[in-house]
């Protein structure tokens, strides 16, 4: 007698157990960690990577309101930051700008990589040379606003420089522009009013002008003494 | 049982993650790398020099302003008129030295220097200047 086969089709039950099916599951871990740890390679490779071949550059100025600037030969600039910054850059040399209050200062940094390169830009020893433009000056729109051009407003600035050239900051007083008396039979001019602040120290100017292309700048000294005279100075 | 093994991976999973990102972190730190994008010479510098406008913004070199430029001594001197695109500022001159490897600042921008300014500079330099600045250097 042949021995019978006895052949049982085995269904499995329906689980709700998440290794049920385990073959899936352990597929997915497996994928899961080469994934994470694949991730994981390339992130801390690059951060090596990127440790060797950048150095560091600390900048710090003695005006916390001072913006700092950094550009490189044949490179475009670009701010980094107010007052201090710290970034990664390739190695090379660098040209750092610090600007504020009517002053700037410059610096070279030569960064190395794997190197921190620390930078102090005194703002105390400016670097710029004075001309009318490092002034900083406040409330000239006030002066446009009553009818003073673009073109005298250069002049202004010019006239300013040459009184004081060590100036940093010019100040006008919007609320103190007032047009001078205009007489258009006997007058040959208009003429300005107002109080400008030089630093710390205040004088009353009136700009007179014939046209819209000259002007001429009086200043006088908290006594009333003529301290400057644009006519004079040319 | 199953679902603790299954637990178990995924706190093993989110730990080698945590240690991985901070090994990064204390490799590279926290500090921002910065990459200055190629630019035409001295743009950079001349943009510095004239320093933040508008919202702390740089001037931005073809669209705010033009560089024409002369150089001088085997090009360690240079001068530089910039020249406003828009008129956002006035037409101004600078002088540029080139020292330590790069080109700075030395005088400037301006649109009027006093003779005394004029006199740490080359006899050459000077003499352009006052004749009349860069307007017939080069236009980059």
């Amino acid at each position: 007698m042949e021995p019978q086969n006895n052949y049982y089709m085995v269904t499995p039950e329906p689980s709700s157990n998440l290794l049920a099916n385990r073959p899936l599951v352990t597929t997915i871990f497996i994928i899961a960690y080469l994934v994470i740890i694949g991730s994981l390679g390339y992130f801390v490779a690059a951060a090596l990577n990127t440790t060797a071949h950048t150095g560091i550059l600390s900048v710090n100025a003695s005006d916390s309101s001072a913006v700092i600037t950094i550009s490189a030969a044949s490179r475009e600039a670009k701010v980094l930051g107010t007052g201090d910054a710290t970034v990664r850059l390739v190695p090379g040399t660098y040209y750092l700008v610090a600007s504020g209050s009517g002053q700037q200062t410059t610096a070279v940094a030569h960064i190395t990589a794997s190197k921190t390169t620390n930078i102090n830009l005194n703002l105390q020893q400016s670097t710029l040379a004075p001309s009318p433009e490092t002034v900083t000056y406040t409330n000239l729109d006030s002066l446009l606003n009553s009818g003073i051009t673009s073109d005298q407003i250069t002049l202004i600035k010019q006239y300013f420089f040459t009184f004081k050239p060590t100036v940093h900051t010019i100040s006008i007083d919007p609320a103190s522009v007032q047009p001078g008396p205009h007489d258009p039979n006997t007058s040959i001019g208009f003429t300005l009013n107002f109080n400008a602040m030089m630093d710390s120290t205040p004088y009353k100017a009136t700009l007179t002008y014939p046209d819209a292309s000259s002007v001429q700048l009086q200043l006088f000294d908290a006594q009333g003494k003529l301290a400057f005279d644009s006519a004079q100075a040319q | 049982m199953r679902n603790k093994v299954v637990i178990i991976n995924l706190g093993i999973l989110a730990l080698i993650g945590i240690v991985g990102l901070s090994l990064q972190q204390a490799i590279a730190g926290s500090t921002p790398t910065l990459t200055l994008q190629p630019a035409a010479p001295l743009v950079g510098q001349i943009a510095q020099a004239i320093g933040p406008v508008s919202q702390g913004k740089l001037l931005v070199p073809g669209q705010d302003f033009t560089l024409t430029t002369k150089y001088f001594d085997n090009n360690t001197w240079v001068v530089v008129n910039i020249n406003p695109v828009n008129q956002a500022f006035n037409a101004s001159t600078a002088v540029m030295e080139q020292k330590d490897g790069i080109y700075q600042l030395e005088l400037g921008p301006g649109s009027a220097f006093l003779p005394s300014q004029l006199t740490s500079l080359p006899a050459d330099v000077a003499a352009y200047i006052n004749s009349g600045g860069a307007a017939n250097g080069t236009t980059e």
